[in-house]
């Protein structure tokens, strides 16, 4: 009987033992199977953030500029020089793109950002947008128009200019006179501009960048007739910096089919860029510049 | 066997059951409770999300839907929106920068579920210097 005793006792220990294993094993494997959804979640919820970010990102960038400001990036190419030419562009006392610049980031960092729930900042989101490597700025804004060329050194080798102005008839169509050398000590200038019945007002001339070419006899100047108006065209020391290109319009409207700015070669891509794009949600931040083109 | 021996078996059976179906309980909620505290991300939605994405970028690229903006319809929409699998039903909607509705487009044969997923996916666009955004909502059939 003692014998018969021990043996149950011990068979329940035993199975004692086995029943707790077998607890242990079921809570280890949910615990598992639990650790291994939440982290699934987490990737699944992390890859759709970040590809809403990206979406969001290119949403707001493509093609802003170009739809705001009303100038095109045509081309970037080169062989002996790197040849940068906008299409396009549009000089008119009708359009403010700074007001229209404005209206944009207000939407996109009110409605837009609610919608997407989310914070949205436009940081340095204007008129201009830079060339890079060339130190160059590009601003725009109703009748004027100015490439900032220069930082230190001139790389701008020449700058040609073609539009067609609204009015019917062209009556001074002067240039400044020439500098003397050649680049990187001046920079070669053209402009054509021709009017609504095909008239044409050609000229050009090597201008040294560092030169004040504000002043009345330093400009390429067109007087237009029906509407009366004018068109400024000037290369040089402009609001104390050199190597401006300063274009802007008087009671007329210029449609600019050609742009062209050649620079000398360097060894570093061209990239085109803009302000910055600031956003974040659930936890993610992203700061993502606005590049308009590349080379 | 004495009674008071069979009183004491009795007893630790009865101690031993109820401790037995204590433990059973406990593991229970624990393994019900681990299964079901973490819902399981749907991928169906995320097939949707691109979707609407996807269509709403190409609407972009092709200009439909400054066209639609300019003229104030769906016309320059329809084509693609019903070009869409049919199992996929989608409501485009066009959106001045203050939120008014300019134009709408609901595909041909899809009603408005009032349950289930429906995704909402956005996207602004410029035209004339002015911004708008579209709004595509997209379900299963």
């Amino acid at each position: 009987m003692v014998q018969i005793i021990s043996v149950g006792t011990k068979k329940a220990y035993l199975f004692t033992i086995g029943v707790i294993l077998v607890f242990l094993t079921l809570i280890f494997l949910t615990e598992t199977f639990k650790e291994r959804n939440s982290g699934i979640n987490k990737d699944i919820l992390l890859l759709t953030s970040a590809e809403k970010a990206m979406f969001v990102a290119d949403d707001i960038s493509s093609g802003v500029y170009n739809d705001i400001l009303g100038t095109n990036i045509k081309s970037i190419s080169g062989n002996s020089t790197m040849d940068i030419e906008f299409n396009n562009t549009i000089l008119s006392q009708d359009r403010n793109q700074q007001n229209l610049i404005n209206s944009y980031k207000s939407f996109i960092e009110g409605i837009y950002s609610q919608a997407n729930n989310m914070n949205i900042s436009l940081i340095g989101f204007n008129t201009s947008f830079f060339i890079s490597p060339y130190n160059t700025t590009f601003f725009i804004n109703g009748t004027l128009l100015r490439i900032y060329t220069m930082q230190t050194a001139n790389h701008v080798e020449s700058i040609s200019i073609t539009a067609r102005v609204n009015s019917s008839s062209i009556g001074l169509c002067e240039q400044p006179a020439g500098d003397s050398g050649s680049f990187p000590s001046t920079t070669f200038v053209s402009v054509t501009y021709i009017n609504k019945t095909g008239g044409i007002c050609s000229k050009s001339a090597n201008l040294n960048p560092a030169e004040d070419n504000s002043i009345s006899g330093k400009q390429f100047y067109q007087s237009l007739g029906e509407p009366s108006g004018s068109i400024d065209t000037k290369f040089g020391r402009i609001s104390s910096q050199n190597g401006v290109l300063e274009i802007s319009i008087a009671n007329s409207t210029a449609t600019f089919e050609s742009i062209k700015i050649s620079y000398g070669k360097l060894d570093d891509k061209i990239t085109i860029y803009g302000g910055n794009i600031s956003l974040s949600f659930l936890g993610i931040s992203k700061n993502t510049r606005i590049i308009i083109a590349e080379e | 066997m004495s009674k008071t021996k069979l009183r004491k078996k009795s007893f630790i059976l009865t101690l031993d059951a109820i401790l037995a179906a204590l433990a059973l309980t406990l593991l229970i909620t624990i393994v019900m409770f681990n299964i079901s505290s973490e819902h399981t991300y749907s991928f169906g939605n995320y097939d949707l999300d691109a979707i609407g994405k996807d269509t709403l970028a190409v609407l972009e690229k092709d200009n439909s839907l400054k066209k639609s903006a300019d003229t104030l319809s769906a016309l320059p929409m329809q084509a693609y929106i019903e070009s869409l699998p049919s199992r996929i039903c989608t409501e485009i909607s066009v959106y001045t920068k203050d939120s008014v509705k300019i134009t709408s487009y609901l595909k041909t044969g899809c009603t408005i579920p009032n349950t289930g997923d429906i995704i909402s996916t956005r996207r602004v666009f410029i035209s004339s210097g002015i911004a708008y955004y579209a709004e595509l909502k997209a379900w299963y059939k």
